[in-house]
């Protein structure tokens, strides 16, 4: 049974993996793209790794592709565009694929996979959380900080954007309020 | 309840003064009104003063926390010390240039102070995951640094340009990480040398494999050839204190952190790697030098150089040996000064709107400024290596080394970089010592500037003239 | 969940593999918890109907049935039997599957949900964050929507209503994390068994009597974190004043305009279904879910089947009470600009609910920790529990009133001069 649902997950993987690179139209491939993500968190949940299946859906699906699909539909025009992204000829891309295919298929099936059998505990959620605070506490830390600067970087730059941005009819009346005021009260 | 694991708060004291400083200095920005933004650059000063203080406290600690993944010994006190001694000049040198070039603002020095955290971390990290996490923190915080002056074309494109590259060097650099784990089962530089030698078959070739994307990775933000591309675009559309404090501490951060993955790492795989970093080194050298040759602009050929720099840096885990540590920390020491002192000459000559940075505008710089032509003669000759400046020592030191290492060819190779090198540098100053060509640009000398440079070219001296004291540290 | 099993255990033959007994009992579930909700969905429509009818002074649908209660029903068979138009630019299968993969998500909130006391379909470890995956996937479709039909009104739509998600969904997943840092978990199923006993004490004071009141709502952590998620609630479900995203006095339907017939009652069906499940979820974590008066008694006199009912009621007046608030809210409230939903969402919600989260840290270690835990320096050991908690409820009250209040200065305007425009 579990093994019938591994295969019905990775074969929705695959296809729409595949699917996400022979998309002639690129917020299709972005949507083939979340069925990946989405299918990837079903196999998560497949090994019994509820939070990471759970935070796959979360970060992948829920933030990453929406801010995919945001800046695709922001920065291309409504219209149709016949692909301009695809260059050079398929079949060295295709024979790329094949020769890593190759190594990775005999490599993976080279390793002596160290496999356990015992059981694995039941609730993980607590457990990434003491790993956190334990072993992985240096990273953790670092990681809020990476996250940090990344915010104070973005507001930044968009910080940035709006200061250059074209002044809108609102802009414009309250300067002129501002040089009428001015005027007004005689000061420079 | 969760029990926190122990921590050696003597390890870590520096990074919370700059961490803690920089998190304090964020808030208190809000309440500095727009236009004094000085007062925030100059309090980041003081924290990054107070980090080098806990530092020169803490000289002769080793040992390591967080399980080993953190590790403070005398050669990362001293290449953290230069981090912080470059980000401080830095921040002095961009006090007034900010201000000129309307870009002025709080976030700049916070960044900056988060920046030379992300340094401090990288070196002192025994742990590739730790590494992997600092690098993040110093690029990002050098990708929104290199675009600080964004309305300005050259800016954005550099900050772009520095984003998509190095996210994919980043992606060499876990791809590696994931590797190694895969290999040894763990990623702290100990755990991994001493699973070292019991590697048989395909193991030690993943190993190996995730060593070389390592590389990969790291030399990318070093900028060796053939990762180099990025360097001239980055600096010259940098602002230019920005592309100053890039070239020497985010250097002298990656090549500590090379340095311990190769050595303390890798040191078994030593007969693989260093073949290929010598002849990473000597194409380093080359490109770099003959590409400084051929450039107009002086921004790009200093970026140019820094790459040629990079070549001689990489001497030092060649060399794998005490005398090559001791070379490089030296190295660095005298490259941030120099380099410094040289950007220092170039930001005082900037006024706002320029974008081709001209040799021109060095021409008849000895009539308008003995001093400040000074300043870049003791820089250029330093970085060509010309005694008695730090570079002729520094350069010594690192060929020395090479050539006890066994390495010949690449010490021949160093010395005919060096003259090669020593032919642009020398161009510049004839430049700036012969007549004026153009209207005189104005200059701009203000005493955070002059500051920061006079302690530049002291350094330049003091080393070259009484280096024992830094050479021999270990 | 034991008693669904039995129902299966009579329906299948007793030799059936057990994974066809599985099977069976999931589907058995998920057909009573979709049929539940098409018929909520239906009901919900009716009340909307009518209690805005009230509030404008009017009757409302009041013809077909008993006042009017199988309007939907008769709003139904009209969809069914519309044509389905699919414009000819639209990009025909993201156009058909935007509406299922708006819907599909929302169908499985419900799953999570514990609709009474032993009334849940799954108890899923992690059913907090669960909760926050599920209802952001339904944001794709509606991107779908909006660039599949080709209309720029509907990709403005989506746009606008991505953007809002994006923005709400932080808020209120942190005003959740208040809770779980409460209930030291992520399963929903346990929240409501956390918040038996009275107000604010719940069943920390010996001899008090379990009046299932103990909700978090009437604790000050509770208060500011049901308040903040209520609003964002509002606004994951698109309800006015969060309407922007199809504001019909701006941009027709948003990403629904170009849907008609069935596909259009999918999307409706989804909207509904998503404000009820939110309404219920606001119910669990906050005004104690299934708790109430009389369940824990009846339970406690053996009758289980009984104190299920109750407790199945007084989730559904809750969640029906909750929903009737929202509707109130629509006819009470005018639409947000654009810019003020972003600032409202980034400068008041988002500080708040932080600084929530930290007064259920510092709830916790007042309540739960140690002396040693906190280094000797507070003598919590000599304090009962009902005492400790008292402490922590005046100190985290102190901590989010000071906050509110902060919050709401900072962000005051300033005194505005009257805007003239020049002639």
């Amino acid at each position: 049974m579990v093994t019938v649902i591994f295969i019905a997950i990775a074969s929705l993987i695959i296809a729409s993996a595949v699917l996400v690179v022979i998309s002639r139209e690129i917020v299709r491939a972005a949507l083939w793209l979340i069925a990946t993500f989405f299918a990837v968190g079903a196999l998560y949940l497949l090994l019994e790794a509820e939070f990471i299946g759970v935070a796959q859906v979360l970060v992948y699906v829920g933030a990453v592709s929406i801010l995919i699909l945001f800046a695709i539909m922001l920065t291309r025009q409504h219209e149709r565009h016949e692909p301009a992204w695809r260059a050079g000829p398929w079949w060295i891309a295709l024979a790329g694929v094949i020769g890593l295919a190759a190594v990775l298929i005999t490599t993976i099936g080279a390793v002596p996979w160290r496999l356990t059998d015992d059981d694995l505990p039941v609730s993980r959620a607590p457990q990434l959380g003491t790993a956190l605070m334990r072993e992985y506490l240096l990273p953790f830390q670092l990681a809020a900080i990476v996250l940090l600067v990344a915010l104070i970087g973005a507001v930044v730059i968009a910080m940035e954007e709006r200061r250059r941005r074209t002044p809108t009819l609102a802009d414009d009346i309250a300067a002129q309020r501002g040089a009428a005021d001015r005027a007004e009260d005689g000061t420079p | 309840m969760i029990t926190l694991p122990v921590i050696d708060w003597t390890i870590v004291a520096q990074l919370l003064v700059v961490f803690g400083g920089a998190t304090v200095l964020l808030l208190l920005d809000l309440a500095i009104p727009a236009g004094r933004k000085q007062v925030t650059a100059y309090l980041a000063l003081l924290v990054v003063l107070g980090a080098a203080a806990v530092g020169v406290m803490h000289a002769g600690v080793s040992g390591a926390t967080f399980g080993g993944t953190l590790r403070l010994d005398p050669f990362r006190t001293a290449v953290g010390l230069v981090c912080l001694a470059a980000a401080a000049l830095s921040i002095l040198l961009a006090v007034t240039f900010l201000g000129r070039h309307q870009i002025e603002r709080g976030e700049f020095a916070v960044l900056v102070l988060f920046g030379v955290g992300g340094m401090l971390l990288l070196v002192q990290a025994a742990d590739l995951v730790v590494m992997f996490l600092s690098l993040a923190l110093l690029s990002i915080t050098l990708y929104v640094l290199a675009g600080f002056a964004l309305p300005e074309p050259r800016s954005e494109e550099a900050a772009l340009k520095y984003l998509l590259t190095g996210a994919f060097a980043t992606g060499f650099l876990v791809f590696g990480i994931a590797l190694i784990y895969g290999a040894t089962g763990s990623t702290t530089l100990a755990t991994i040398a001493a699973a070292g030698p019991g590697l048989t078959g395909e193991y030690r070739l993943y190993a190996a494999a995730g060593l070389l994307l390592l590389v990969v990775g790291l030399g990318y933000k070093a900028s060796l050839v053939p990762f180099h591309m990025w360097t001239p675009d980055v600096y010259d559309g940098a602002p230019t204190p920005v592309a100053a404090f890039m070239s020497v501490a985010s250097k002298a951060a990656v090549l500590a952190a090379l340095t311990h993955v190769l050595l303390v790492g890798f040191g078994e795989l030593r007969a693989l790697w260093a073949p290929i970093l010598a002849v990473v080194a000597a194409a380093t050298l080359l490109v770099g030098n003959i590409g400084a040759l051929v450039q107009q602009n002086v921004k790009r050929m200093l970026a140019y150089s820094s790459i040629g720099q990079a070549g001689f840096l990489l001497f030092g885990p060649i060399a794998a040996s005490d005398r090559g540590i001791d070379a490089l920390v030296f190295y660095l020491a005298g490259y941030t000064a120099a380099n410094l002192a040289a950007f220092a000459v170039l930001i005082a000559l900037e006024a706002r709107g320029e974008t081709e940075w001209s040799m021109a505008r060095l021409s008849g710089l000895w009539q308008r400024s003995p001093g400040l032509t000074l300043a870049l003669a003791l820089a250029l000759l330093s970085l060509a290596g010309v005694p008695p400046t730090a570079g002729f020592i520094a350069k010594f030191a690192m060929l020395d080394a090479v050539w006890q290492a066994g390495y010949p060819a690449l010490v021949v190779l160093g010395v005919v970089t060096s003259a090669i090198a020593a032919a642009y540098y020398l161009r510049v100053l004839l430049r700036a010592a012969g007549p004026a060509e153009t209207d005189a640009p104005p200059m701009f000398g203000d005493w955070p500037l002059r500051l920061g440079m006079a302690l530049a070219a002291l350094a330049i001296v003091v080393l070259g003239l009484a280096p024992g004291w830094l050479l021999s540290f270990s | 969940m034991n008693r669904t099993i039995v129902i299966s255990q009579i329906l299948v033959i007793e030799q059936a593999p057990g994974w066809l007994v599985a099977a069976l009992n999931h589907a058995i579930i998920a057909g009573v918890l979709l049929i539940g909700g098409a018929i909520t969905m239906m009901l919900q429509v009716w009340v909307e109907r009518r209690l805005i009818a009230r509030m404008q002074d009017r009757l409302g649908p009041n013809r077909v049935g008993p006042e009017g209660i199988l309007q939907s029903i008769a709003d139904g068979i009209k969809m069914f039997t519309k044509e389905d138009i699919i414009p000819r630019a639209a990009d025909r299968w993201v156009h058909l599957l935007a509406p299922i993969v708006a819907l599909a998500p929302i169908a499985m909130m419900l799953a999570v949900l514990p609709w009474g006391r032993g009334l849940v379909a799954v108890d899923l470890e992690v059913g907090v964050l669960y909760i926050a995956a599920v209802s952001s996937i339904s944001g794709v479709g509606l991107m779908m929507a909006g660039w599949g039909s080709r209309n720029t009104f509907a990709l403005l739509g989506a746009m606008r209503s991505i953007a809002q998600l994006i923005a709400y969904e932080i808020p209120l997943i942190i005003a959740l994390l208040g809770i779980v840092l409460l209930t030291g978990g992520m399963s929903l199923a346990r929240m409501p068994e956390l918040q038996a006993g009275i107000p604010l004490f719940g069943s920390s004071i010996p001899g008090a009597p379990d009046l299932g009141l103990g909700w978090f709502i009437f604790t000050p952590v509770g208060l500011l974190g049901g308040i903040i998620f209520f609003i964002c609630a509002l606004a994951e479900g698109e309800r006015t004043p969060f309407d922007i995203p199809e504001a019909d006095s701006e941009i027709v339907a948003g990403y629904m305009t170009e849907y008609s017939g069935m596909k259009f009652a999918v999307f409706y069906i989804a909207q509904y279904l998503l404000n009820f499940a939110l309404a219920v979820l606001s119910a669990v974590v906050f005004l104690g879910g299934w708790q109430g008066p009389g369940v824990a008694w009846l339970a406690d006199a053996g009758l289980g089947a009984a104190a299920s009912l109750l407790s199945l009621l007084w989730l559904l007046l809750k969640a029906w009470g909750l929903f009737m608030l929202m509707v109130v809210i629509r006819a009470a409230v005018p639409r947000l600009r654009v810019d003020q939903l972003m600032s409202f969402a980034w400068k008041y919600l988002l500080p708040l609910a932080l600084v929530n989260v930290a007064s259920a840290a510092l709830w916790v270690g007042l309540t739960e920790w140690s002396s040693i835990e906190w280094g000797n320096l507070l003598p919590v050991d000599g304090l009962a529990p009902w005492q400790r908690i008292g402490v922590a409820a005046l100190v985290t009250a102190v901590i989010n009133l000071g906050a509110t209040r902060w919050v709401l200065r900072i962000n005051r305007a300033p005194a505005a001069a009257p805007v003239v425009v020049p002639a």
